[in-house]
């Protein structure tokens, strides 16, 4: 566990959720490995925020789901971005650069 | 989005979501504490660590399940949406696929629809719709009970009426109605016979009318030399007036008498138990002034109980009073006998009767008619089987595989519906016109919004019906057994499908025989009733009239001189046999009653029987034949001996050794005159009947031209179609005097005929119905025992292979079309024996257990069943042993 780890800004699960299934199809517990590796540890996703973010996606049309067989052979709820899905983090994700881009510009201005 | 209503059933259950959620969630902590494990961290401690890393837990799964159940009911609703509409198509490529099976169906249905909903138009009008008064529910009419002369049972006299008003706690008021008769309305241009009734002050106010010109009429108007006014109906006021608006205060001419409108009644009035044209005001007070008038029951009368009072309060409080009233009025037989009766049902009449069972002989054929149709689906679902079975092997639910069989039934409801609908239009114009001449004027009969909402709901109900249990067989079936061969044979399937068809073509005859029944027994009634005789010849070679002559002339001898010159004319038409004339026709069911004292018989109490004048070829044109002595002839005029003639059962009641001939009577008819004058019996006569359904009425006929009261009822009798003779009649009087009007010209045949109209409607329609009912039974029969004898080929093939005659099959056959024929009989004239009380009333001389009806409805039904069953058991006889052992 590391000790520096941030927590999520609000907001942005959904788009971190979509982030990690346009790499590819997945299981919830896959999800969180996953962006828990790609951010060395820095970020992590609390398990309540992204099951209920999946569901929520799920109902939105940006992901689908399907129950399949896990590595460990067991019965597990797989997702997978869906056409809107991936348009929308394409949209949210330039939005989100922006604003965040620009919120460096101010917190780095002396 | 917590609770999901529990009507909309989910194929991923909530339960299921449930589970679904919480597996989810086990699995991230069961993988997290798997990686923790191998880690170092031991099981316990790496599961609880998981969990709490997890979060709120019970906060994600109500959320992950809310959010589910909300995909789900979205999803569910789309998917019903294309469901039915894959449904509909399915069943719309089915019915075009088979337009004879289509054709029948929706034939049969739009029949049975359109029927029902035209019926129930009718019915809705008089039998829903309220009285167009204020609260009718508090109206009654009183009735009494009649002397044995005079006849009427609804009219009271005016000092009981006004005595009931002043006693009563349970009534709010009472008015009174009465002196019935025709006016001749002229102007400029026309002459019209209009009739009249008088109304006592409190009419427009207790019947809660609100006039749609004017005002009711004042309190002055009733005073004795008040100047007279009328209130006219609305058909009045539009045809006559062109609606004027301007008309309240104009004056018109009655009998050559001005008369100011006062006002115009609503266009909904209905006149309880009078059509009139023209209301005008009754004086009461003078009534009450006359010791005999006051006592003389000649007023009808309708009561408003007070808000809350019961009909049986009411009773209780008559029967109270009555003992007063009795000794109040030693001199009025029956005094103070008052028996109430609703108003609604008063005008009603046997109306209500006819409606009510045309309304169940109706919905018993659309009974039928789902019984037929869902046999026809049944056979059709037998073949179909093997579709279902695919389909059910291919995933689709039962309930999918049901709702595509009622979607399937329903559109075959609703086209037929459609089309019943259309058919219901067409014939409310018929039902209107036929039941209408019978039913009270209560306004046009509509199809509005509940009679369409009627017709809707049939059309769905029976979808719903005939669909449903075909619907249930066809899917209650094992998938491999069906997939199988077994689903191109006999099998158990088979079975059940031709134990419920069987039950359904058992259910159909039963319906038939009820049907046979009641259209027996109303065509005997029917029958009796033409055959009854009424003392005069009612044929469409008499036509009668009525000449209004009241008011036209000043001097008798100038009426005579017009009456003279009339039948002159007359007579010189071709064909003419005979030409008379009386007060009233007894068609009409005759005038008044009059008192008389047979002279010599000492304190004899005054008898009363009918009134009637005759002319002197009034017998011979009515067909009235004498039985003894002579008819009034040349020698019988004013001036000569006064003389009468009898009705025989006048002659029987007071002159039983039958010497009536050669007495002298003396008359009461109010006036002092009539007292004084003793008149010579020179003749016995037949007695006469208004109709098949009303008793003889007892009469005594004065001389026409004896009598003070000239009646303007005409009759001529020819040799020929009497009716062809009425525009030269018309004209003749036209021409002889343009200002007096011709009314109410009809063969007598026709006047008779419409007073069975409601025992003939009845008859026509109900056969209409069993005839239907049959002819569905027969079609029935015949399908069923054709799926049967396809079904059973094997078995006859083997039959007669192993020598079986062909006249052993065609018995085996015959026997068990017969089978289910019999049982339905049963059943048929079990319910027959229950319901024929509800056509009770409509029959006359015949018993609602009439034996040879309830034997001649099974006999039909067997000869139908037997013909029906003839073509398949022939086929049953043809069947090939070699073909149908090759089948295997």
């Amino acid at each position: 566990m590391a000790t520096s780890r941030l927590d999520l800004v609000p907001g942005t699960v959904d788009l971190v959720v979509l982030r990690a299934l346009a790499w590819d199809s997945m299981h919830g517990y896959g999800i969180a490995q996953l962006v828990k590796h790609q951010t060395g540890g820095a970020i992590t996703i609390e398990s309540a925020a992204l099951y209920q973010a999946l569901h929520r996606l799920e109902k939105r049309k940006l992901v689908r789901a399907w129950w399949g067989v896990s590595e460990t052979k067991r019965r597990a709820k797989f997702y997978e971005i869906t056409t809107a899905g991936k348009k929308h983090l394409q949209e949210e994700s330039s939005d989100l650069k922006a604003y965040v881009g620009a919120l460096f510009r101010l917190l780095d201005a002396k | 989005m917590r609770r999901i209503p529990r009507f909309v059933s989910l194929p991923r259950s909530a339960k299921r979501i449930r589970a679904d959620v919480s597996d989810e969630i086990a699995f991230d902590i069961d993988m997290r504490a798997r990686d923790l494990v191998g880690e170092g961290m031991d099981e316990a401690t790496a599961r609880e660590q998981a969990a709490r890393e997890f979060g709120d837990i019970q906060q994600t799964r109500d959320y992950c399940e809310d959010v589910d159940m909300s995909i789900e009911v979205e999803a569910r609703r789309v998917g019903l949406l294309e469901d039915s509409r894959s449904d509909i198509a399915i069943a719309w490529r089915a019915m075009r696929r088979t337009p004879v099976f289509a054709a029948a169906v929706l034939l049969t249905l739009a029949l049975g629809i359109g029927a029902n909903t035209a019926v129930f138009s009718v019915v809705r009008r008089v039998l829903i719709a309220p009285l167009p008064f204020r609260a009718p529910n508090e109206l009654y009419r009183l009735y009494t009970i009649p002397s044995a002369v005079d006849g009427d049972d609804d009219k009271l006299s005016a000092i009981e009426l006004t005595d009931l008003a002043a006693q009563s706690r349970s009534l709010s008021g009472v008015t009174m109605f009465g002196n019935y008769g025709g006016l001749t309305f002229t102007d400029d241009q026309r002459a019209e016979q209009w009739s009249n009734v008088s109304v006592s002050p409190n009419f427009f106010s207790l019947l809660g009318l609100k006039l749609v010109l004017g005002k009711p009429f004042a309190d002055e108007d009733f005073l004795k030399g008040a100047p007279p006014k009328a209130i006219l109906t609305y058909d009045v006021w539009q045809r006559d007036f062109n609606a004027d608006r301007s008309i309240v205060g104009k004056t018109v001419q009655l009998n050559a008498i001005p008369f100011t409108v006062s006002g115009v009644l609503p266009a909904n009035f209905v006149g309880p138990t009078f059509r009139a044209d023209v209301l005008l005001p009754l004086n009461v007070d003078a009534y009450l002034r006359n010791a005999r008038m006051s006592r003389n029951r000649s007023l009808r009368s309708i009561v408003r109980l007070r808000p809350g009072v019961s009909a049986q309060q009411f009773e209780a409080e008559i029967a109270a009073l009555r003992p007063r009233f009795e000794a109040s009025y030693p001199d009025i037989k029956h005094a103070g006998a008052f028996i109430p009766k609703s108003l609604h049902s008063a005008i009603i009449g046997g109306a209500g009767d006819v409606l009510v069972m045309v309304m169940t002989g109706a919905l018993v054929v659309l009974l039928v008619t789902c019984v037929n149709i869902a046999g026809l689906f049944l056979s059709r679902a037998a073949a179909q089987r093997r579709e279902m079975g695919v389909r059910t092997a291919l995933g689709a639910s039962r309930e999918r595989l049901i709702r595509q069989v009622l979607t399937e039934s329903l559109l075959y409801g609703i086209i037929g519906g459609v089309m019943g609908l259309l058919l219901a239009f067409a014939l409310k114009g018929v039902l209107a016109s036929e039941v209408g001449t019978m039913l009270p004027q209560l306004g046009e009969v509509r199809i509005d919004a509940l009679v369409l909402a009627f017709g809707a709901a049939i059309a769905i109900g029976s979808g719903v019906a005939f669909g449903l249990l075909p619907a249930l067989a066809a899917t209650r079936l094992d998938v491999r057994d069906a997939l199988g061969d077994a689903g191109t044979r006999s099998s158990s399937q088979g079975r059940i499908g031709t134990r419920s068809s069987r039950v359904l073509v058992g259910a159909q005859i039963a319906f038939a025989v009820v049907l046979v029944v009641a259209s027996g027994l109303l065509t005997k009634t029917f029958i009796s009733l033409v055959r009854t005789n009424l003392g005069f010849a009612a044929t469409d070679r008499q036509v009668a009239f009525i000449v209004n002559l009241q008011g036209r002339f000043r001097y008798p001898a100038d009426r005579a001189a017009f009456v003279a010159a009339l039948g002159q004319r007359v007579h010189a038409m071709p064909g003419v046999a005979a030409f008379g004339y009386t007060v009233s026709g007894p068609w009409y069911g005759g005038w008044e009653g009059v008192g008389f004292r047979i002279e010599g018989h000492e304190g004899n109490e005054l008898a009363h029987v009918e009134y009637a004048t005759a002319s002197d070829e009034f017998f011979s044109a009515a067909g009235i034949a004498l039985r003894q002595g002579r008819a009034f002839g040349p020698t019988d005029r004013p001036g000569t001996p006064p003389v009468v003639i009898i009705s025989e059962s006048v002659a029987r009641r007071f002159w039983p050794n039958g010497n009536a001939v050669g007495s002298r009577v003396r008359l009461d008819n109010g006036s002092p005159n009539d007292t004084l004058i003793s008149r010579e019996v020179i003749g016995v006569v037949a007695d006469t009947r208004q109709n098949a359904m009303s008793d003889p009425i007892p009469t005594l006929y004065v001389s026409a031209d004896q009598s003070e009261i000239f009646g303007p009822g005409f009759v001529v009798r020819t040799n020929g179609d009497a009716a062809s003779l009425l525009p030269a009649i018309k004209e003749t009087v036209h021409s002889l005097d343009p200002k007096i009007p011709l009314g109410y010209a009809q063969t007598v045949r026709e006047i008779v005929s419409s007073s069975v109209k409601r025992q003939q409607i009845a008859m026509a329609l109900m056969v209409m119905f069993a005839g239907l009912s049959i002819v569905l039974a027969m079609l029935g029969v015949y399908g069923i025992m054709a799926y049967a004898v396809v079904a059973r080929a094997r078995e006859f093939g083997i039959r007669s292979a192993l020598g079986a005659s062909r006249r052993a099959i065609l018995l085996l056959v015959l026997r068990s079309g017969l089978a289910t024929t019999v049982a339905g009989i049963v059943a048929g004239l079990a319910m027959s024996m229950l319901l024929s009380r509800l056509i009770g009333s409509m029959l006359v001389g015949v018993s609602t257990h009439d034996v040879a009806t309830f034997i001649a409805a099974p006999v039909i039904l067997i000869v139908v069943a037997l013909l029906a069953c003839l073509a398949p058991a022939r086929a049953a006889t043809r069947v090939d042993p070699i073909d149908v052992l090759r089948m295997d």
